[in-house]
């Protein structure tokens, strides 16, 4: 134990190298010579000694081995190996000595803080030592000072004495110890006190003064630091500005290099300067820009400053356009694709997700209808259904020789596209479970992926189109020489080639078909606004990714259409076509009707797009077979988008929660206020009232609903409406009829002149008014004097009304009480002696408190009780207690009084004890 | 014939007679609340004739001793009620009787202004500290001699020392100022240096005033023109600081109730803390409000019940200390801006120096009666008291009892104050009102008012540890 302490205190000794602190490293040399003279002892002692050290390594090995590491730490250098050999058997030493190597330092803040906060933990826990005592004071009845002061004195001992030792074994230990001489208290010899005091003075002068000297180094520092901070010159700030923005910029070039993401930051960023300077214009049209444009015709500086500032707005809301789009490259790869098109700049950006404007969009389109791209669409459909005429006559000569020819052909391409169809769907299925996985959130990415895969799809049947095209080249190249069974056999290949390009050709638009059918799908899968807006987001990028097909494959097309009216004109009108008949047919099927023009003028169409649709339609139309196609491609494309636009707005229009509004607000209580005559105490929370508001609330809803037939807050609103006007001051005038007025029966006086002597009395406005569900009867209110001389909130420690009126009700004067509960009742809270000071208080007060049956405890108990006190009370229980104190005295009072008791102490008496049955009433001994 | 026994009104003479001519006549009550119906407004009556009466004799003002510079420090005996030492600005020190209004010495201690005055608890001897970076040590004994002006022990210090504590039992005290420093009264070097000059401190600034803790010892607390509050253990040096949003310029421990601190701050307000949840963002328990102007000075009655405050709007206030406003403002119509404020050793009195060169004495309860009292007096005295609190709440009396002139310059101050008050709360409900839900939440003034914790990573002491001076890394 011993050893502990001074391990301790050296190391505090150490630790403390403060200013006025000599540190005394002799100390541990002369500890350690006491060490050296044991060693040399006579070798008896050796055994039993290393023995007993072995022992105690056992028992105490951390402090053993604190105090190794520490002696080791000593200035003097000491041969330890005797010790060692000594110790041998122990190998725990060993180990500890092989392994335990002094660990790193704390830093020195940190270590500060970490003592700190242990500092602070013992001292809050050793304040509180005196919570008992002071909250016992504080609920005292009566306190007198001076405290008593009690004959026990609480003395520290500064050096405690020597451990008391108990048992037999302890004592040889201790005494074996001290004989060893191995811990001993160092000792400052009276020289080294002395010259350490005599050296003192000089030494701290001086350290003082270097102190000082880093203190006032470090002080005009902060200062300057300080009024750089506050320095209010403007040209310091714009300086600091401008550097700010020249880091800035540095560090978004460094940034762009190594991390793009925080670059993308950074540009968000400016791109937040660029919003703000945009909404507020702050370089433009600030104050003092307008000033200075007076200004400028005089002062040239003032000009150039203008000039600056003119320059500065445009950088800032220029500027980060340039960043905007460098951080949009990434994401426009597909867009760029529909901006091409002439698809609305809206697609592929967040503002898709705005419903409000594809609305708007849906609304314009719908709403102008007389712009060019409606002309333009309406002279395309006259072209079509005119071409449309004279196709079909054609067709109809043709068909019945197709029919009979071409059955075969006819199933086994039907099989062809029926699987490829398959495989399609697949895909399309595919694509709406990726998109219904990842829902709302990532709406933009699942359109990129979506538009991947797609161009992915749109890719393959283009590489295979352009081989076919090769091909073709190469036959024509070649077929043309050749001979006549060449070319039937040309014929036959290009009836399989142009078959298969064709079908590959049908393939895609049945895509397209497909893709707007996925998005249709969705539409009637998934109900509701969301859906809608999803579905109507991926039918655009479709239709978009259709238009880009189309264009892929125009070229294609027109090249086949050549070759077909070639061959056409060899073979004459009649010639086999099975495969534009299988497509007519699949048209047929597919379109039930042809769609009324009407419906198909709602269809949003902007003026870029229907241009080039004309354009490739006259392209197209060049055969019956494509016309045919793209007219029940169109149609198609009309006919969902047009279900789609009806089932977007369908919602919006039919609002499913509006079915409450049919209830009548009049009918409803009006809760607004609630005032109380008697106000809650102070400390019910907040969170309690909430609690009861809602609890309201739902009671309310409750009886409503209870009596929703019996129109009893009709009755009652209506009832008070009465009230209300009855109380209302009467139309009195005090108008006579007289100078200007006619006379005689039946007349009647001018309504001006009414209105003019009409009585107006000042009314105060009614109680009730803003009280919804209380009619208040103000004539039946006479006691309003009476009112203001009464307590209108109920005082802190009283919970209830009927407590804070039975307290006042109950007197204490000797006029009304005995003598001696009258004493006890006033009794001063605070007594002073006269004369006396009153000293702080003593740890007496805490043994006083700790013994039983003394002091406060006792006076608590006897004392009469009061509010005053229970202000200091912490807890409400003992509040509620010595209310009942109270009580309980008044009642003993009554009866001691020998007569009965008063009815209204009577129950209060009454009820206190059935509410608390454990508690004993203590009755005073009055 | 048989004889009728006949019951006959009889009674024991001593229960209705005195034995001698001396004894006070014997009434004989009853007691039934059925006879006495109107004993509540009755009460009622007297409580509202006793309030008003508290009003009529309320004349705290006592006396005043006069000195010939503002008064800067004050400093009672530990055991003489007295025996009060008075410092002024102009560094002239004074010894007062008070029960005779007499100043019984004067020196002039110090060439600068008196910053602080304390006693040694053996009450032999005091000290004081002033600009001169001097601090002296005067003999109470010597001094009652007269004609002594050489103070029995000095001790230089480097820097000016603005506050001096002593240790309740040992032979130790504490001096504030650029440093924080522990001296023993027997050795002329500082016994440590709570040196928080080198502790990195960015908001390093001097320590206006400092407290040793009357009841736990070992405790000591100081504020700084850094509006830090710095608690401090003699064992483990300093231990925890607080960071307020204004100034501290006075600290007090409360005697009675050894974990409870006030401070004067600068923001016209006293604030009670409690050290033992310094660490939770509950550590004030109070704020005091009253003062129209910083305050510069409080001071703890002996009880723990109650401390007053000095300030600088020209009046000092008594406050509760479990209560928000103050029970009771003085003022004066000469008195100005008052720098220091003492409660008397007995509950009795309160001291107030004041920049007009004059230490007033005030009755700590305005409307006391002082000397002896018959029992009889007391005994009405106290029934008085009692039916005062008692119908405290009603309004009628209520209104007389809170009522208090004030002067011009402080009414008026209040009331612009409360309009002050008002629209900031108006304005913080406002905010708290449209802001989104969440985003703002409703601080409550008591956690307003500290800024941080040190060791908290609070603002205020974020960065102390790397600042230049330090020695980190």
């Amino acid at each position: 134990m011993v050893k502990i302490k001074t391990t301790s205190v050296r190391e505090k000794e150490q630790e403390d190298e403060e200013l006025f602190m000599v540190s005394g490293l002799d100390n541990t040399d002369g500890g350690e010579d006491d060490n050296n003279e044991e060693e040399e002892g006579d070798d008896q002692q050796e055994a039993s000694h290393a023995q007993l050290l072995s022992n105690m390594m056992k028992i105490t090995k951390k402090e053993r081995m604190q105090q190794d590491v520490r002696t080791s730490m000593g200035t003097s250098t000491m041969d330890t190996s005797h010790l060692l050999t000594r110790l041998l058997p122990s190998t725990s030493l060993l180990k500890a000595k092989s392994s335990h190597t002094l660990s790193l330092p704390l830093e020195k803040s940190v270590a500060k803080r970490i003592k700190r906060a242990a500092g602070y933990e013992n001292v809050a826990m050793e304040v509180n030592k005196w919570a008992k005592v002071v909250k016992a004071q504080r609920e005292t009845e009566q306190l007198r000072f001076p405290l008593k002061q009690s004959g026990v004195s609480l003395k520290t001992v500064e050096k405690t004495n020597l451990v008391q030792m108990r048992t037999p074994l302890e004592n040889e230990v201790y005494s074996l110890l001290q004989g060893a001489k191995l811990v001993e208290n160092k000792k400052e010899s009276e020289e080294e006190m002395i010259a350490r005091k005599a050296l003192s003075l000089e030494e701290i002068r001086e350290q003082n003064r270097e102190l000082w000297r880093q203190k006032e180094l470090k002080r005009r520092y902060e200062q300057k630091a300080r009024l750089m901070n506050k320095s209010k010159s403007r040209k310091h700030h714009r300086l600091l500005r401008r550097e700010k923005l020249r880091k800035q910029k540095t560090k978004l070039e460094e940034l762009q290099k190594t991390d793009p993401e925080a670059a993308l930051e950074c540009l968000q960023e400016l791109e937040l300067a660029r919003i703000q300077e945009r909404m507020s214009l702050r370089h433009k049209t600030s104050k003092w820009a307008h000033l200075q444009g007076f200004r400028a015709n005089r002062d040239k500086t003032v000009m150039a400053a203008l000039k600056e500032n003119q320059r500065l707005h445009q950088e800032l809301t220029t500027k980060s356009a340039k960043a905007k789009e460098s951080v949009e490259d990434d994401l426009s790869d597909e867009a760029d694709l529909a901006k091409g098109e002439g698809g609305s700049a809206v697609q592929g950006t967040d503002e898709s997700l705005n419903p409000w404007i594809k609305q708007r969009g849906s609304v314009v389109s719908k709403s102008s209808p007389e712009d060019e791209s409606f002309t333009k669409f309406k002279k395309f459909w006259e072209e079509v259904n005119k071409r449309k005429q004279a196709d079909q006559e054609i067709h109809e000569q043709l068909e019945k020789e197709r029919e009979e020819k071409n059955i075969e052909d006819e199933k086994i391409e039907d099989q062809e596209q029926e699987e490829e169809k398959k495989t399609e769907k697949e895909g399309v299925e595919e694509e709406e479970e990726n998109s219904g996985m990842k829902e709302e959130g990532e709406q933009t990415e699942k359109e990129k992926e979506v538009n991947k895969k797609y161009l992915q799809k749109l890719q393959k049947p283009k590489d295979k189109i352009q081989k076919l095209k090769r091909k073709k080249a190469e036959s024509e190249d070649s077929g043309e020489p050749k001979g006549k069974i060449q070319k039937l056999k040309r014929k036959k290949a290009e009836s399989e080639d142009s078959g298969e390009p064709k079908g590959k050709i049908q393939k895609l638009k049945c895509k397209k078909a497909e893709a707007e059918d996925s998005g249709e799908q969705p539409a009637k899968k998934i109900p509701g606004k969301k859906g809608n807006k999803k579905c109507k987001k991926i039918i655009k990028t479709k239709d978009q990714e259709a238009v880009n097909i189309d264009d892929l494959f125009d070229e294609v097309e027109i090249g086949i259409k050549n070759k077909v009216q070639r061959k056409l004109k060899k073979l004459g009108v009649k010639s086999k076509e099975p495969w534009t008949k299988v497509k007519t047919k699949k048209k047929n099927k597919k379109v039930p009707k042809a769609v009324a023009p009407s419906e198909i003028e709602e269809f949003d169409f902007t003026g870029t797009r229907n241009q080039e649709n004309i354009d490739e339609t006259t392209e197209r139309a060049k055969t019956l077979q494509d016309l045919e196609s793209l007219e029940g491609e169109s149609v198609n494309k009309l006919q969902e988008a047009v279900k789609i636009l009806k089932d977007s707005q369908a919602p919006d229009t039919s609002v499913p929660h509006n079915h409450k509004l049919q209830v009548d607000p009049n009918k409803f209580l009006q809760v607004e206020s609630k005032r109380l005559v008697t106000a809650m105490p102070d400390n019910v929370g907040e969170a309690g009232e909430a609690l009861d508001d809602e609890e309201q609330e739902s009671a309310e809803n409750i009886i409503r609903e209870a009596f929703a037939d019996d129109y009893l807050m009709e009755e009652f609103s209506s009832e008070k409406a009465e009230a209300i006007k009855k109380d209302q001051p009467s139309s009195m005038s005090l108008a006579l009829p007289g100078w200007g007025d006619w006379t005689g029966p039946n007349m009647k006086m001018s309504s001006k002149k009414i209105k003019k002597f009409r009585l107006r009395v000042a009314h105060a406005p009614r109680k009730d008014s803003r009280i919804g569900h209380v009619l208040y009867n103000e004539k039946a209110d006479v006691h309003t004097n009476l009112r203001k001389a009464m307590v209108s909130e109920l005082p802190y420690p009283f919970k209830s009304v009927k407590d804070f009126e039975a307290s006042v009700r109950a007197p204490v004067g000797r006029l009304f009480v005995p003598e001696t509960a009258h004493k006890k009742m006033t009794a001063p809270p605070i007594v002073t002696k006269m004369g006396t000071v009153i000293q702080p208080m003593t740890e007496d007060e805490l043994l006083r408190s700790e013994a039983p049956g003394k002091g406060l405890k006792k006076n608590r108990q006897s004392g009469p009780s009061r509010d005053r006190k229970m202000k200091a009370a912490s807890g409400a229980h003992e509040m509620q207690n010595s209310k009942r104190k109270i009580r309980v005295k008044k009642s003993s009072r009554v009866a001691m009084a020998g007569k009965m008791p008063l009815p209204f102490i009577q129950p209060l008496f009454l009820a206190e004890c059935s509410t608390s049955p454990n508690t004993t009433p203590v009755v005073s001994s009055a | 014939m048989s004889i009728k026994s006949i019951n006959v009104l009889s009674r024991n003479p001593d229960h209705y007679m005195r034995e001698t001519k001396y004894d006070i006549h014997k009434v004989q009550r009853n007691y039934d609340p059925t006879l006495h119906p109107f004993e509540a407004s009755r009460e009622y009556k007297l409580a509202l004739n006793s309030v008003k009466l508290e009003k009529v004799f309320a004349k705290p003002f006592v006396g005043s001793l006069t000195h010939t510079e503002g008064v800067s420090a004050l400093c009672r005996h530990p055991s003489r009620l007295s025996c009060v030492f008075t410092g002024t600005v102009e560094g002239e020190l004074r010894l007062w009787d008070i029960s005779h209004k007499k100043c019984e010495w004067t020196v002039q201690a110090h060439s600068g202004q008196i910053w602080s005055i304390v006693a040694a608890p053996d009450g032999n001897s005091f000290f004081t500290v002033g600009n001169d970076k001097t601090i002296k040590k005067w003999s109470l004994d010597k001094a009652k001699e007269g004609d002594h002006d050489l103070p029995i022990d000095t001790w230089l210090s480097d820097t000016i020392v603005t506050g001096i504590s002593h240790h309740r039992h040992r032979n130790e005290f504490i001096t504030c100022g650029e440093r924080v420093l522990l001296w023993d009264a027997s050795n002329k070097a500082p016994k440590f240096s709570y040196d928080w000059s080198t502790s990195g401190d960015r908001n390093d600034a001097s320590v206006a005033s400092i407290k040793f803790n009357p009841v736990e010892t070992d405790l000591f607390a100081s504020c700084d023109y850094a509006n830090n509050i710095v608690l401090y253990d003699t064992r483990a040096k300093e231990v925890k600081k607080l960071k307020m949003t204004l100034r501290i310029n006075a600290l007090a421990w409360n005697p009675m109730e050894a974990f409870i601190l006030t401070a004067a701050s600068e923001d016209y307000n006293a604030y009670s803390y409690d050290i033992r949840k310094l660490n939770t963002p509950d550590q004030v328990v109070n704020i005091h409000k009253g003062h129209t102007a910083a305050v510069l000075d409080v001071d703890y009655s002996p009880t723990g019940r109650e401390f007053c405050t000095a300030s600088y709007d020209k009046s000092i206030r008594i406050f509760r200390t479990e209560e928000a406003h103050s029970r009771d403002v003085y003022h004066t119509k000469r008195m100005f801006k008052v720098s220091c404020v003492l409660w008397s050793g007995d509950n009795k009195f309160i001291l107030s120096g004041s920049s007009d060169h004059n230490v007033r004495l005030w009755k700590s309860k305005s409307n006391e009666k002082m000397g002896i009292m018959r029992a009889r007096e007391r005994s009405a005295i106290n029934y008085a008291e009692e039916l005062k609190r008692k119908y405290g709440h009603f309004p009628a009396v209520r209104r007389i009892a809170r009522h208090r002139h004030l002067p011009k310059h402080i009414y008026n101050a209040k009331n612009e104050q409360q309009i002050m008050r008002e629209s900031r709360a108006r304005k913080d409900a406002n905010r708290l009102k449209y802001s989104t839900p969440g985003k703002k939440v409703h601080i409550p003034a008591r956690q307003k008012v500290v800024v941080g914790l040190q060791d908290d990573g609070v603002v205020g002491f974020q960065d102390m540890d790397n600042m230049p001076g330090t020695s980190t890394n």
